[in-house]
C-alpha cells in the first residue's frame, strides 16, 4: 500500500521564507529556503511544496532561480507554484528542477493552458490548489491569492478539477490558514471521498494531532508550513507521532 | 568512478533535471544524449521519463533513438526509470505503439479496485524482494517514491524482479543482462535512491 505523506510547505516572497496567516505574509522567517529544505529532508519529510506569494508577477524569474538552486540538493519530490499564468513559465518550473507544479487561479481563468500543461507533462505533474473561505457560512472557492470569489463550493470544484484531469488536490481553507485550529475536516473529508485522485490537506496545523485528524478524515497527504519552522527536528517528530498513532508512513529517521 | 560517464537519454520526456541533479550530487560525469550516434560514447545509459507511452515512443523514433538503442543493446548497462522502464517492455495498455521489447513484460493500467486505491499511484511505497547489485546496501522492503498510472507486469519466471503493492502486485524493478528498470524515482527517493544510482554507476564502471 502506498503510504500517507507528510509535506512541508515553504512559502516565499521575493526569495525569502515568510509566515502565512490568512494569506497575509508579513513575518519574514530569518533563514533561507535552502536551509529549510535541507533540515526538513534530513528529518525525513516526504515531500516539499514551494510557493511563491510575491505581490506581483515580477517575482517569477527570481523564484525560478531559487527553485533551480534548492533542487540541486533536494532528493525528495518538490512541487513549485505561484504565478503560473503562462504555459512557458509552467514548463520552465519543471525544467528548473521541480517535479510537479501547483496551479490555482489559472484553473479557473485559463483552463486551456492547464489542459496544455497536462498534455505536455502528464497529469501526475499537475497539482490543483483550491483555496476557499466561508462567506455567510457557506464555503466558497477563491482565486487570486484568496481575493476573488468564483462562487463555487470547494467540493463541486474538486470534482470538476478531477474531471479536468489534474493529478492531485492541495486543499486550503483560508480561514484556517495560520490560525492554529487544525484543518477544516468536514470539507476535507467530503472531497477525499468524492474524488479519485490524491488529496493534500493544508492550513491551520498547530499540533501534531491536527495532522492525524487530516489523515483520519481521508487525506492522502498532510501539509503544514509555519509550525515546521519553529521546532527542532520538526518533521521527524511529526512523523514519529503519526507512526505511533498507527499511520502508514515512511520511517521517521535522520537522513544524511 | 571518475572516468565513468553516464548518458541521460534526452527524448523530451520531462523531469530530466532531477536525474542530472542526483548524478551531479553523486559526483559522476553525465551528459544528455539525444543523437543516436553518440550513444556508443557512454559507459552506461539512463532512460528517464515521465509522461505518456506513445509520446515517448514517437519521440524516441523521431530522434532515431529506437534504432540507436537497439544497436547498443548488450554492450553497456542501461537503466530505465519510470516511463523509461516501461518503454523497455513489449507494449502498454496506455498506447498502441510497440515498446523496445527488450524485456518480456507488458504494461497495464493500475486497477483502482476500491476507493482507497487512488490512481496515479503517488507517494512512498515498499519495494520487496530486492536484488543485488542494484539494491546492495539498501535494506529489503525500503520505501521509494512512485508516481505512475500504469505498471509493469511480467509472467516471465526467468526475469529477476522486485514487487510492490498498489491495487495489486506489480513489478517495481527488474534486471536482465544488465538492462535494469525501476518504476519508482531513485533520483527522488533520498538516501536509498542515491545508493541505488551509485550501485548502477558501479556496474557501469565495472563493465568498462
Amino acid at each position: 500500500m502506498v503510504k500517507n505523506r507528510l509535506i512541508a510547505s515553504i512559502i516565499v516572497r521575493d526569495g525569502r521564507v515568510v509566515q502565512s496567516e490568512q494569506f497575509k505574509h508579513t513575518n519574514v522567517i530569518h533563514y533561507d529556503a535552502i536551509h529549510a529544505i535541507d533540515n526538513f529532508t534530513r528529518w525525513s519529510v516526504d515531500e516539499i511544496v514551494l510557493i511563491n506569494v510575491s505581490r506581483d508577477s515580477s517575482g517569477q524569474q527570481k523564484f525560478k532561480e531559487l527553485l533551480s538552486y534548492v533542487t540541486r540538493k533536494c532528493f525528495v519530490p518538490i512541487t513549485a507554484g505561484g504565478w503560473i499564468n503562462e504555459l512557458d513559465y509552467g514548463l520552465s518550473l519543471i525544467s528548473s528542477g521541480s517535479d510537479k507544479i501547483l496551479i490555482n487561479t489559472a484553473l479557473y481563468e485559463n483552463p486551456k493552458m492547464v489542459q496544455q500543461l497536462i498534455e505536455r507533462l502528464g497529469k501526475q505533474c499537475i497539482v490543483a490548489s483550491i483555496d476557499y473561505r466561508y462567506i455567510n457560512d457557506a464555503p466558497i472557492v477563491c482565486i487570486d491569492r484568496g481575493e476573488k470569489s468564483i462562487g463555487i463550493d470547494p467540493v463541486s470544484w474538486a470534482n470538476q478539477l478531477d474531471s479536468m484531469g489534474v493529478g492531485e488536490i492541495y486543499l486550503n481553507c483560508i480561514d484556517r490558514d495560520g490560525k492554529r485550529k487544525g484543518y477544516d475536516l468536514n470539507i476535507l473529508g467530503e472531497i477525499c471521498h468524492a474524488v479519485s485522485i490524491p488529496v493534500i490537506a493544508f492550513g491551520g496545523v498547530f499540533r501534531w494531532k491536527h495532522l492525524l485528524e487530516g489523515i483520519q478524515a481521508g487525506a492522502d497527504a498532510v501539509a503544514a508550513a509555519n509550525i515546521f519552522h519553529y521546532t527542532e527536528h520538526a518533521t521527524k517528530k511529526a512523523k514519529r507521532f503519526l507512526k505511533e498513532a498507527g499511520v502508514n508512513i515512511r520511517e521517521p529517521r535522520f537522513i544524511n | 568512478m571518475e572516468n565513468t560517464c553516464i548518458g541521460i537519454v534526452d527524448y523530451d520526456a520531462g523531469n530530466i533535471q532531477s536525474v542530472i541533479n542526483a548524478l551531479d550530487h553523486i559526483g559522476v560525469n553525465n551528459r544528455l544524449v539525444s543523437n543516436p550516434e553518440h550513444l556508443v560514447e557512454f559507459d552506461g545509459l539512463i532512460i528517464p521519463g515521465v509522461g505518456a507511452f506513445d509520446d515517448a515512443m514517437y519521440s524516441l523514433a523521431k530522434k532515431g533513438l529506437i534504432d540507436g538503442l537497439n544497436a547498443i543493446k548488450g554492450t553497456k548497462p542501461v537503466l530505465g526509470i519510470c516511463l523509461g522502464m516501461q518503454v523497455l517492455c513489449e507494449s502498454s495498455d496506455e498506447g498502441s505503439q510497440a515498446g523496445l521489447g527488450w524485456i518480456n513484460a507488458k504494461v497495464k493500467k493500475i486497477e483502482a479496485s476500491n476507493s482507497k486505491i487512488k490512481v496515479p499511484h503517488m507517494g512512498w511505497n515498499q519495494v520487496n524482494n530486492t536484488f543485488d547489485p542494484l539494491f546492495e546496501d539498501i535494506p529489503n522492503h525500503s520505501d521509494f517514491y512512485f508516481v505512475h498510472s500504469f505498471c509493469v507486469v511480467s509472467e516471465d519466471k526467468e526475469l529477476v524482479q522486485c514487487s510492490s503493492e498498489h491495487g495489486g502486485t506489480f513489478t517495481s524493478a527488474f534486471v536482465k543482462d544488465d538492462v535494469y528498470g525501476v518504476q519508482f524515482h531513485p533520483e527522488k527517493s533520498q538516501d536509498h535512491g542515491l545508493t541505488l544510482l551509485t550501485n548502477f554507476i558501479k556496474v557501469c564502471h565495472g563493465k568498462k
